[in-house]
């Protein structure tokens, strides 16, 4: 393991909203767990272990002035993992993501949506790694960014793969705000800086499950 | 009432409809037919205000006040309602937060507790499962879902002149029925008008017309009644242009 994260916490289960304070550790799987980090605004450096037989569940969301996150996620055998990430990109939102496959039978989706506003930037290297002689596994990265800004979006998907048995897949995409989606609200009766705001929203909480859906509207309510 | 008055409508610098003149009054139902790829779907994207389409002549007026140059949110908030033909999917946006935003824009005060029980009755008029209340907007629905859900939000908005674009399509026998007679009923007791577009008069069994009109070569080459839609099921569109010739 890498000596680098000092601080080892054993997580046994359940939801854990993660302190924002937590910057810098390694976290244990041992049971099937659920993490929330929700608007936390620190930047995060990971590792995250998750153990055989284990599911691990990872929501997070940041409306960010300047952020950057290092994820690094060891898999082992029969081991499930799903990252839901969410951002909104005021000025810098940095995402370093590693997923590792190390045992057979594993399954790990990383979804990413995030809106980069018109000052913001966006970098997101996203990598994953399957390791040789590993059987049946599943690797899914994706990655969408709703773009407002001027500035520079970097998206770079990577799939290093060892074996041959396994399902692996990749994509990201840069696009803006879909305009039918805006007649649409419009042809409603709503304004459009609202109908903007509902597809937005809409964009980045519907990768997330209700009850982080509910806190990310919360968060958003003023905005 | 509806005044259109010698519409040109554009899309990418190509006429599409040229000289198009049509009068809804209140109450009253008013069919446009046509063969595919004439243009029938622009008019009504065109009286929503939709901007891919450029109203290069002519004026449209909705209740004495001229609308041509208006938003589509401020068409709707004089009573416009669009169902479209396909009605757009929006991911991570529910039905309730939607008309919940609608009616606040459109300065309509009502308690979270009034507004759902609103919802639920419709659902309940219309035989449609309250589940349609928080799902997102016609995401992962059937063609025949889709436009359940746009009467949802008919009965809530509650239009005065509501444009049909080919609700027919993706529907079955029964549901068009059922969605059509509930149309009828709400336009009688809200003396509410209606524009529908369609190729095929079946629609029109349960939504009778005033008038009938068929759109050729960009201008309504055709008017009249009921019989005018029997001739074209009964004799396609090149059978009733030549009727008329």
């Amino acid at each position: 393991m890498n000596d680098k994260y000092m601080n080892n916490i054993i997580l046994s289960g359940g939801i854990v909203e993660l302190d924002k304070y937590i910057d810098s550790a390694r976290l244990i799987i041992k049971e099937d767990t659920i993490i929330n980090a929700i608007n936390l605004h620190n930047n995060m450096d990971l590792c995250i272990v998750v153990e055989s037989g284990c599911n691990l569940e990872f929501n997070m969301f940041d409306y960010a002035v300047s952020l950057e996150t290092s994820l690094d996620v060891e898999l082992h055998d029969n081991s499930t993992f799903t990252l839901n990430g969410a951002f909104i990109s005021e000025v810098k939102y940095e995402l370093n993501i590693d997923t590792k496959l190390y045992g057979d039978n594993i399954y790990a989706t990383v979804d990413l949506r995030g809106i980069n506003e018109e000052d913001g930037t966006v970098k997101i290297n996203m990598n994953g790694t399957v390791a040789g002689e590993t059987h049946r596994n599943v690797l899914n990265e994706y990655a969408k960014v709703l773009n407002k800004s001027k500035l520079s979006n970097v998206l770079i998907p990577n799939l290093i793969v060892n074996t041959n048995d396994v399902e692996a897949n990749h994509g990201v995409s840069v696009g803006r705000i879909d305009e039918n989606e805006i007649f649409y609200l419009t042809s409603k009766g709503i304004d459009r800086h609202n109908a903007v705001k509902l597809v937005e929203e809409g964009f980045i909480e519907s990768i997330m499950p209700e009850d982080v859906k509910e806190k990310i509207k919360n968060i958003l309510m003023g905005r | 009432m509806l005044k259109i008055k010698d519409l040109k409508i554009e899309a990418s610098g190509k006429a599409i409809v040229e000289s198009l003149n049509l009068k809804i009054p209140a109450g009253e139902i008013h069919v446009i037919m046509g063969p595919n790829g004439i243009g029938k779907s622009t008019i009504c994207r065109t009286i929503m205000g939709d901007p891919n389409f450029k109203v290069s002549a002519g004026t449209l007026e909705y209740n004495n006040e001229e609308i041509t140059k208006l938003p589509p949110n401020e068409r709707a908030k004089r009573g416009i309602f669009l169902l479209e033909q396909n009605p757009t999917a929006i991911p991570g946006v529910t039905n309730a937060e939607m008309l919940r935003v609608a009616e606040a824009d459109r300065g309509i005060k009502e308690s979270i507790f009034e507004f759902n029980k609103r919802l639920s009755k419709a659902c309940e008029d219309l035989h449609i499962d309250s589940g349609y209340i928080h799902h997102n907007i016609n995401e992962s629905m059937s063609g025949g879902e889709k436009k359940k859900n746009e009467l949802l939000q008919i009965e809530i908005l509650r239009p005065s002149l509501i444009l049909l674009d080919e609700l027919d399509s993706g529907l079955d026998v029964d549901s068009l029925k059922s969605l059509a007679t509930r149309l009828d009923e709400y336009r009688k007791e809200t003396k509410s008008s209606i524009l529908i577009i369609t190729h095929h008069k079946n629609i029109l069994d349960y939504l009778p017309p005033d008038k009938v009109y068929i759109l050729n070569d960009g201008k309504m080459s055709m008017e009249g009644g009921m019989e005018l839609a029997e001739a074209v099921e009964k004799n396609g569109f090149k059978g009733a242009f030549s009727v008329g010739e």
